[in-house]
């Protein structure tokens, strides 16, 4: 294909070539296009694959340096800043239409580094239980400006909570579009005062029905409110008019409303199973409701305790838990065959059972459970009791060297358990500083890398 | 089809799961698994034990409080132990019960329940019992509780139990035990003793009157002494003397597994950690809550009447114990005093604790962080790990 085509060339051209040839460009520019975003991935996408957040605040530091002085957002501070992270042009659009018409360049930049997959379709239900690396990005966020990360982290650490302001219904939906709101006793006490007795609480629910029951697709923000306000109706004593909320969630695709309208069906009758995996499978997470099929059964609740159908349904947990989508499986696997381990008086039987925990834990790990890696090398001390592993030290360095790249909290103990000079006096500190911190043990970590040989 | 259904099912059964077990081996779980567990959180200087029962997923936990030294992240941690946690499990959410309870109002033992609460409240709805020791008016009084009062207590009103007179062998009926746990008579949670001070004039004395908890596994106990000190172990030692018991659990513990010993194994003017309690109960393994904060804490006397009693089991694990010797002129002393069972390693980077190593059962959460200890049902312990 000729790429260079004069003007008279194409003056030339009838109708059907002018079509042909304007076809060709146009896959042309769409392979290049992809292409290009394939090789060239953007700062924080990369950033969100490697979790290098020693990285992700160097970058930070000097955004704030170059740009953050700047108080109008112009479109060449835009391009300038794209430029620096190497964000995608759909990125900044994706940002900037999260914001008003003109918001502030810290904002705009806030915006940029906040994760927002992470609450489209959340299986979480707090904060703390996101990875501390989309905690730090959302603290970064926040820092930046970006308003809707400073409300999430406001609640999340319970920091300068005044909702004197609050006092009607549309207060109350404001607040419930945060994500975890009902998480934070505040708000439940907030929503107590505002629904103080039956009706206003009917109202508010059925306020709720007519703005979201005629719209076919929801918001992030319209489904975090059925999600907050279907928890607020259990503390309210409603569990009826939870269950609808949850209800609704869950036929808007959200998987959180799904697990939770599950558990709600669940609780005064197990043999609902079917209906409860029926709605997860289009979902893709099936294998996360079969998970919690297994400890209803292990933990005999809803049904008496019965150990080897919890098993069952790990197997089948495991078995459609593709690609580690849900590493946290593995680690409740490896936690159940842990237990079980403990209860064998047969050596082999034992050691066997501490294996496959072994295994479950370094796929928990794999996938993101930084607690998982305290577990190897717990499981992988008990494995050198029963039978001789080589060069055990060796790998117990590995794993805390994997752990240290990835995680702070557990990085700290291990490194200490292998050896590596940490400091243990640690203050309570908030996220930030823990981020500082877990900067400077990385630090470590790195210089003293050539200590840890890999397996 | 089948034939390649049943080759992928045996390739993960062998991959993945457990089940290339038998029924009998799960059953042997179900009747002797290591059921019980007991996690004496790392607090810095302060105090959280928590109990879970792995047959119903439900949880006691006894104090949680902090004074300095907390570690990062520490409210995280403790939900997490609480089954807060994804990763852990998400239905007991609502289903695995808490007993809470608060052994007395001292700051560093109750100022991380309303903190927890509020930034989990799916707590307040798994909250079954919240059971407070001590005063009604000395956590009114105070700060951080009148916190808990307002941020917590307030919102579960109807689970809340201040004790208010002394009491002892109160049998705790909380949902923690499971049914098949109920049914043999020596397994049983209870408090032992508290209040302690009321009715003295040791009556506003906080650690007199601290709760002393008790889990009783076929017999085998788990003695959590809060901060209680000489008077009210001996004002207990006294009456249970004098009375019958007629039910199991008003028998006083003989055979103590475990004790998370009391005041952070201080030996201070109201006598915590009596010499006379420790070797009336002799435990097999000890651990202290405590956190490099207020002298003598772990005190070396504590040490010193351990070695007498001579009751802590050996362990494979050589692992080192910060313990309290303030004065410099005593770290020779220290040194002898505990050979062999304790080597004097060295004095902290603070220098009022000094590091020993040892292999017989007895951790420091400061020099230890968070300790595990599972028990089987028949009271035995089946595994043991510390943090680092």
């Amino acid at each position: 294909m000729h790429l260079l085509i004069k003007r008279q060339d194409l003056i030339m051209l009838n109708k059907r070539q002018r079509n042909r040839l304007a076809l060709s460009c146009f896959f042309l520019l769409f392979t290049f296009r992809i292409c290009s975003a394939a090789t060239t991935d953007s700062f924080v996408a990369e950033v969100s694959k490697t979790r290098n957040l020693v990285v992700l605040f160097e970058q930070k530091t000097k955004l704030v340096g170059k740009f953050k002085k700047k108080d109008s957002l112009t479109r060449a501070i835009e391009d300038g800043i794209c430029r620096h992270i190497r964000a995608q042009h759909y990125e900044v659009l994706q940002s900037k239409s999260k914001l008003g018409a003109m918001p502030s360049i810290g904002e705009f930049i806030g915006a940029l580094f906040f994760p927002h997959p992470c609450f489209a379709n959340t299986l979480k239900t707090n904060f703390n239980q996101l990875s501390f690396f989309e905690r730090s990005l959302i603290l970064i966020s926040a820092d930046f400006g970006f308003k809707f990360a400073k409300n999430i982290i406001i609640l999340a650490n319970n920091e300068k909570v005044n909702l004197s302001t609050f006092s009607t219904n549309q207060d109350l939906l404001r607040l419930l579009s945060i994500p975890f709101a009902a998480e934070n006793g505040m708000v439940i006490r907030k929503a107590k005062e505002i629904l103080n007795n039956d009706t206003k609480q009917n109202d508010f629910y059925a306020n709720i029905e007519r703005e979201f029951t005629t719209t076919s697709t929801l918001t992030t923000e319209q489904c975090t409110i059925l999600l907050n306000a279907g928890y607020i109706y259990k503390f309210l004593g409603r569990p009826e008019l939870s269950i609808n909320l949850f209800r609704r969630a869950s036929e808007h695709e959200s998987n959180r409303g799904t697990i939770e309208y599950g558990f709600m069906i669940l609780e005064p009758d197990l043999t609902k199973e079917d209906e409860f995996i029926g709605r997860s499978k289009p979902l893709g997470i099936e294998a996360y409701a079969l998970w919690k099929l297994a400890q209803y059964h292990r933990y005999g609740i809803s049904t008496p305790r019965d150990l080897v159908r919890a098993n069952e349904y790990y197997l089948a947990s495991l078995l459609r838990n593709e690609l580690n989508k849900f590493p946290e499986i593995y680690y409740d696997a490896g936690d159940f065959a842990e237990y079980f381990a403990y209860s064998q008086t047969n050596p082999d039987k034992r050691l066997r059972a501490l294996k496959q925990a072994f295994d479950h834990y370094s796929k928990a790990a794999e996938g993101g459970i930084d607690e998982a890696y305290s577990k190897q090398i717990e499981i992988l001390k008990k494995i050198s009791d029963l039978e001789n592993v080589d060069d055990l030290q060796g790998r117990i360095a590995s794993i805390a060297s994997h752990a240290a790249q990835r995680s702070f909290v557990h990085a700290k103990n291990l490194l200490k358990a292998s050896g590596l000079s940490i400091d243990g006096r640690i203050e309570f500190l908030n996220l930030e500083q823990c981020v500082g911190n877990y900067a400077n043990y990385l630090k470590a970590v790195l210089r003293e890398g050539s200590k840890c040989p890999s397996f | 089809m089948s034939i390649f259904l049943g080759v992928i099912l045996v390739f993960y059964q062998v991959l993945y799961a457990i089940s290339d077990f038998d029924a009998t081996d799960f059953q042997l779980s179900q009747e002797h698994g290591p059921n019980f567990e007991v996690i004496v959180k790392n607090v810095g200087q302060g105090s959280c034990t928590i109990l879970k029962n792995h047959k119903n997923a439900c949880y006691v936990v006894v104090d949680a409080g902090t004074s300095s030294n907390a570690p990062v992240e520490l409210l995280n941690r403790i939900a997490c132990a609480l089954g807060m946690s994804d990763v852990h499990m998400d239905f007991p959410s609502y289903a695995g019960r808490i007993t809470a309870i608060t052994s007395h109002s001292d700051k560093d033992h109750i100022n991380i329940f309303s903190k927890l609460f509020n930034l989990n409240t799916i707590l307040f709805l798994r909250t079954a019992r919240f059971i407070l020791g001590d005063n009604e008016q000395s956590y009114l009084s105070k700060e951080d509780g009148e916190e808990l009062h307002e941020g917590v207590l307030q919102q579960i009103p109807t689970a809340v139990s201040f004790i208010g007179q002394y009491r002892l062998d109160w049998l705790l009926d909380c949902g923690f035990l499971d049914a098949e746990s109920l049914i043999e008579s020596n397994t049983f949670l209870s408090i032992l003793f508290v209040n302690a001070g009321i009715g003295t004039s040791f009556a506003s004395n906080e650690n007199t009157n601290s709760a002393v908890v008790r889990l009783s596994l076929n017999d085998q106990n788990i003695l959590i002494m809060g901060d209680a000190s000489a008077i009210a172990t001996r004002r207990y030692l006294v009456d249970r003397k004098k009375r019958i018991p007629t039910e199991p659990y008003q028998r006083p513990p003989q055979d103590v597994q475990l004790s998370i010993v009391s005041h952070h194994g201080a030996k201070d003017e109201d006598g915590s950690n009596d010499g006379f309690w420790l070797n009336q109960k002799r435990p097999s393994h000890v651990a202290i809550s405590a956190g490099y904060r207020y002298n003598g804490h772990p005190d070396l006397g504590l040490f010193q009447e351990l070695f007498l009693i001579d009751s802590l089991v050996d362990t494979k694990d050589l692992h080192q114990i910060a313990i309290g010797v303030p004065n410099p002129e005593d770290y020779e002393y220290a040194a002898e005093q505990l050979l062999p069972d304790f080597q004097f390693i060295g004095v902290d980077a603070n220098e009022k604790w000094s590091i020993f190593a040892t292999q017989k059962s007895v951790y420091n959460t400061a020099s230890s962080g968070d300790i595990r200890y599972i028990f089987k049902s028949d009271g035995s312990l089946a595994d043991f790990s510390r943090e680092y």
